[in-house]
C-alpha cells in the first residue's frame, strides 16, 4: 500500500455566512484511503463547514488546501476534477434518466462544449456498476427511491473521478439496514484509495466506519482526531448537548447511546441555509 | 456490462416533425380569401422554383410565402428561446416574458409610435428598433436588480425581478395608451403580435440576431443540463452558474428582441412548444431545442392561418390565438397533473 497522501488539510478555517462565522478555527486533514466523519449538532454548521472546505461556500478565513494546491488558487475547472460533493438531495426539474445525471458530471472533465468520449463513457459506466444503480439507469429520480436516489448521487460523484469525496448526510432518511449498507460503501470507496469526508448524525455508525472524526461544538469550535479519542462519552456530552453513555455488546463491540437532553441551546435549526 | 439501451426513436421523431412543418407551412399558405390544397399550394411552389407560372395562385402564393416564411421563423426562435429559458432558470413556466424581453420590446416599439417617431429605412424601421434596444434594456435590467441581491443572480430571484418589471413596462403602456389615444390599433398589434404588414425586410433585418441567437442556443445546451442539477451541483462541476445564466441569457435576450422586433410580444409559443417538445424527445437540450424551434414553427405557422382566416376579413392579433390555444392546454395540464404535467 503507498503511503497515504494528504487530499484535504483546513488551517484554522472559519466558515459561516455573511461573515458571521458559524464555524470557527476548524483544522483536519483527510488522508487519501481513509474516511473522515464529521459530526455536531443540528445548526453546528457541518454542511457550511463542508461547503466551505471544497470552495462551494466564500470562507471567511484561514487556509484550505486540496491536494498541494491552496483552495483559492485553483480554478472551478481544477477544483473539480479534485473534489466532488454529493448534496443531501438531488434537485433535478426535469426527467433527465439517471444515466444523463450521472454523465452530468463528466463536465468537470470535458467542459462545456466537447462531446462524452470513450474514457466518459467508462467512468460512467464504472460508477453505474460500483453503485449498483445500473439496473435503473433510464428510469428518472423522481421515479427512485430516497436510498436509490443517494446511491445515484454518489454514483454521479464517482462518474466526475475525483481523488476526494464530500458526502452532505448520505444516510438521512435511511432506514437502518440502508445506513449500514451506505456506510459499508463508504468504506470501499476509501479503500479503494479515495478520500471520504461525510457527515453523519449516527454516532456509533462514525465509530465503526471513519477513521477520523471532526467534532463541531455548539460554540463553533472544531474537534479533530482518531475516532477511539474522540468520540467519547464526554466529548460527545458537550458537543451534541446531550448525556451519552457507553455499553459494550461481545459481537458489536463498544457502542455509545444518547439518554438525555442536557440543556436548551439559544438558538437552534439553522442548518441548511444556503 | 452495457445497459440495454432503450430504443429510443429520435431520427423519426425529428422526420415526423418536419413533415407536419411541411404540411403545416403548405396549408398555411393555401389558406385566406382563396383556398387551396396543401398539394396544389406545392405544385405551384415548385412551378415557381422552376422558374415557370404567372397564374394567380403563384402571385397569392408568393405573397403568402414571405408571410408564413416569417410565422415558422419567429416561432422556431421563440419555442428555442423558451426552451432555453426554461432551462437557464430551471423553472417550467419560464418564458420569454420572464426576463422582461417581450414587454420591454413591446414598450420600446409603443413608445417610438406614440411620439410620432417612426421612420424607415432600408427596411429597417426604428420602431423595429426601439423594440430591439427596449427587449435588451429590460433583460439588463433584471440582470441588474437580480444581481444587486446578496445571492448573485440565482434563477429565483431573475424569475421575481422579470415578472415585477414585466408588469411594470406594461403598466407604462397602458399609460401612454391613456394619454396618448392615436395609433391605437399600431399599439394593439405591438401587444398582441402579428405578421401584417411584415415582409422580407423585416425578417432580414432581425435575421442575424435570431441566427446568433439559435447558434448559442445549441451551443449551451449541455452547459443548460448541467444547470439542471442545481446551482451548487453545476458549481461542484466546475461551472459558474450566474456567468452561465448572464451569457445564455443575454443571448436568448438577444433572439427574442428580435423576434419581438418583427412580430410583436406573441406569448405561449415560448411557453408551450418547449413543454409539447419534452414528450417528444426528453428534457436533454441538444434534441429539446431543435425540437421546440420545430414545433414553434408549427404552432405560430397554424395560429397565423387562423388569426388570418378565421373572422376574414379581419384580421385577428396572433398573440391573441396562441393565447387562446396555449393557456387553455396550459390550465388542462396543471388540472391533470399539478406542476408535475408541465414537467
Amino acid at each position: 500500500m503507498n503511503q497515504p497522501r494528504i487530499l484535504l488539510r483546513l488551517q484554522d478555517l472559519s466558515a459561516g455566512y455573511e461573515r458571521k462565522a458559524i464555524v470557527k478555527a476548524a483544522s483536519l486533514e483527510v488522508p487519501s484511503g481513509s474516511v473522515v466523519a464529521l459530526l455536531g449538532a443540528n445548526g453546528a454548521g457541518k454542511t457550511t463547514l463542508l461547503k466551505t472546505a471544497i470552495g462551494l461556500l466564500p470562507r471567511l478565513g484561514g487556509s484550505c488546501w486540496i491536494g498541494d494546491n491552496e483552495l483559492s488558487q485553483l480554478s472551478n475547472h481544477e477544483r473539480a476534477r479534485r473534489v466532488s460533493w454529493v448534496p443531501q438531495a438531488a434537485e433535478s426539474v426535469w426527467r433527465y434518466t439517471v444515466r444523463e445525471v450521472i454523465t452530468q458530471a463528466r463536465y468537470a472533465h470535458r467542459g462545456p462544449f466537447a462531446s462524452l468520449s470513450g474514457e466518459d463513457e467508462l467512468a460512467v459506466q464504472q460508477a453505474m456498476a460500483a453503485m449498483d444503480v445500473d439496473q435503473f439507469s433510464w428510469r428518472s429520480l423522481q421515479e427512485l427511491s430516497g436510498g436509490e436516489a443517494r446511491r445515484v448521487l454518489i454514483a454521479r460523484a464517482l462518474a466526475q473521478d475525483t481523488p476526494l469525496l464530500a458526502l452532505d448526510e448520505p444516510a438521512a432518511h435511511l432506514d437502518p439496514g440502508r445506513q449500514i449498507e451506505l456506510m459499508q460503501l463508504l468504506r470501499r470507496i476509501a479503500d479503494s484509495g479515495k478520500g471520504v469526508l461525510v457527515s453523519v448524525h449516527d454516532v456509533n455508525a462514525a465509530r465503526r466506519y471513519a477513521d477520523h472524526i471532526v467534532l463541531i461544538y455548539p460554540d463553533g469550535s472544531v474537534v479533530f482526531g482518531d475516532t477511539e479519542s474522540t468520540l467519547t462519552v464526554n466529548k460527545l456530552d458537550e458537543a451534541m448537548d446531550t448525556r451519552f453513555i457507553e455499553g459494550y455488546d461481545q459481537h458489536y463491540g463498544k457502542f455509545l447511546l444518547p439518554m438525555e437532553r442536557l440543556h436548551k441551546p439559544p438558538e437552534a435549526g439553522n442548518e441548511n441555509i444556503t | 456490462m452495457t445497459a440495454a439501451l432503450r430504443p429510443r426513436r429520435y431520427p423519426l421523431i425529428y422526420l415526423m416533425l418536419a413533415l407536419a412543418l411541411l404540411l403545416s407551412f403548405l396549408t398555411a399558405v393555401g389558406l385566406g380569401a382563396v383556398r387551396w390544397t396543401p398539394w396544389a399550394v406545392a405544385r405551384a411552389l415548385a412551378e415557381l422554383v422552376l422558374g415557370r407560372g404567372g397564374d394567380s395562385i403563384h402571385v397569392i402564393v408568393k405573397l403568402r410565402l414571405v408571410r408564413s416564411l416569417l410565422a415558422a421563423v419567429i416561432g422556431a426562435s421563440l419555442a428555442g428561446s423558451g426552451a432555453v429559458l426554461q432551462g437557464l432558470f430551471r423553472n417550467p413556466l419560464a418564458d420569454p416574458y420572464v426576463i422582461g424581453s417581450s414587454s420591454g420590446a413591446a414598450f420600446g416599439a409603443v413608445v417610438v409610435l406614440s411620439l410620432g417617431l417612426e421612420v424607415s429605412f432600408f427596411g429597417f424601421s426604428s420602431i423595429g428598433g426601439a423594440a430591439f434596444l427596449g427587449g435588451i434594456a429590460a433583460t439588463l435590467i433584471v440582470y441588474l436588480v437580480a444581481g444587486a441581491s446578496r445571492i448573485r443572480s440565482d434563477a429565483a430571484s431573475l424569475l421575481l425581478a422579470g415578472t415585477a418589471l414585466s408588469s411594470f413596462f406594461s403598466a407604462l403602456v397602458s399609460v401612454i395608451l391613456a394619454i396618448k389615444d392615436k395609433n391605437l390599433h399600431q399599439v394593439f398589434f405591438w401587444l398582441m403580435g402579428g405578421f401584417s404588414g411584415r415582409g422580407m425586410s423585416h425578417l432580414l433585418a432581425a435575421l442575424p440576431a435570431l441566427l446568433v441567437g439559435f447558434i448559442a442556443a445549441m451551443a449551451s445546451a449541455r452547459v443548460l443540463d448541467i444547470l439542471s442539477s442545481g446551482d451548487e451541483s453545476a458549481a461542484s462541476f466546475g461551472m459558474r452558474p450566474a456567468r452561465v445564466r448572464l451569457i445564455v441569457g443575454g443571448f436568448a435576450a438577444l433572439a427574442v428582441s428580435a423576434a419581438v422586433s418583427v412580430a410583436g410580444a406573441i406569448g405561449f409559443v415560448g411557453l408551450v412548444a418547449p413543454h409539447l417538445a419534452r414528450r417528444f424527445v426528453g428534457p436533454v437540450h441538444r434534441r429539446l431545442i431543435p425540437a421546440s424551434a420545430l414545433i414553434g414553427a408549427i404552432m405560430l405557422l397554424l395560429s397565423d392561418a387562423v388569426a388570418r382566416t378565421a373572422f376574414a376579413p379581419i384580421e385577428m392579433p396572433v398573440g391573441a390565438i396562441t393565447a387562446l390555444i396555449g393557456a387553455p392546454f396550459f390550465l388542462y395540464k396543471i388540472a391533470r397533473r399539478g406542476l408535475d404535467g408541465v414537467r
